[in-house]
């Protein structure tokens, strides 16, 4: 089973919380509204067992995912419970609208926004690793957390990283996540370019 | 009689091609906005409209990135102000753009995202 040591681990959630932290600026900024942030949560776990440990059990939910590959490779999703979405997205699309589903128009204004948040949160972590991301263009998934991180029976017997922060609109009372997958080989590179910044760090 | 200035937007997002248009339209209600949606819906457009007093980019765009569709247009239009507005905020891409000589905004778009934008125009 792939391990980081304490202090890859201490390091790797610095990162990300940097990265995090630029994320939430801009949905703050989208939403005119504070954003509470949890602890990011990560853990290495085979596929079946990270089921478990998926947000939103039972929901159906919004997710936008966009695919980074540079330092390493991982998969970014930013999700909502899909009533949640629906809210915030009219709200920011200064729109009303009678439809109990979101538009085709809507769909797309949620890909722009997590397109702008998922980007917030991985250009600092490229910046620390004097490096850059190459992101797939954000796609739009709705259904259960499990669809819409897409795991699936391919996955089965694959270790995954699985990092996770809460994302919490008092106002609005809405929590949504930042999910962040990866697998065993960009995991290798990821332990690898962790091992760099720290040893740059100690010159 | 100042004559009202035209602004082309470049950008795959409906949503923020919006924003920007009526951010702009906000200030300055007689300018004329003109939007692409892609790289080559901009190239094909570029025979067939007079010279733009600004153009605003997005960097990642299905097709060619607005990066590179810098020299394009530069090939066509030298020394038209061009300002990238863009969520790709990794430092790569404000160093790509100032050696580039473009203006480099950070999504998301609001009023100040906008006046900044604006100030390439000089």
């Amino acid at each position: 089973m792939f391990v980081l040591n304490e202090l890859q681990q201490d390091t790797l959630l610095e990162i990300f919380n940097i990265g995090v932290g630029k994320a939430a600026a801009a949905l703050s900024k989208m939403t005119a509204e504070e954003v509470l942030l949890s602890v990011p949560t990560l853990e290495f776990l085979e596929w079946e067992e990270a089921r478990q440990h998926l947000p939103c059990e039972g929901k159906i939910i919004c997710g936008i995912s966009q695919r980074f590959e540079g330092p390493f490779t991982t998969e970014a999703v930013l999700m909502f419970p899909e009533d949640k979405t629906i809210e915030f997205i009219r709200y920011i699309l200064q729109v009303d609208s009678l439809f109990a589903q979101l538009t085709e128009m809507e769909q797309e204004g949620l890909c722009e926004i997590g397109n702008i948040i998922l980007n917030a949160c991985m250009a600092p972590i490229a910046d620390i690793f004097s490096a850059e991301f190459h992101a797939t263009m954000p796609e739009f998934r709705m259904g259960t957390s499990e669809h819409v991180l897409s795991f699936d029976a391919a996955q089965a017997n694959r270790v995954i990283m699985l990092m996770l922060v809460k994302l919490q609109l008092e106002k609005r009372e809405t929590e949504g996540y930042l999910a962040f997958l990866s697998v065993l080989p960009d995991m290798q590179r990821l332990s690898a370019n962790i091992d760099r910044f720290i040893s740059e760090l100690q010159k | 009689m100042i004559t009202p200035k035209t602004v082309l937007i470049v950008d795959d997002s409906r949503l923020s091609r919006m924003i920007i248009k009526a951010l702009i339209l906000e200030k300055y209600p007689d300018w004329i906005m003109l939007e692409a949606i892609n790289g080559d819906q901009t190239i094909s457009m570029m025979d067939s409209i007079p010279e733009p007093d600004l153009i605003t980019l997005d960097v990642n765009m299905p097709g060619m990135d607005g990066l590179s569709l810098v020299t394009t247009i530069r090939n066509h239009w030298a020394s038209v102000p061009i300002v990238v507005i863009t969520a790709n905020v990794q430092g790569s891409v404000s160093r790509k753009c100032a050696e580039l000589k473009v203006g480099f905004v950070e999504k998301p778009i609001d009023a100040a995202t906008i006046d900044k934008a604006l100030t390439f125009m000089e």
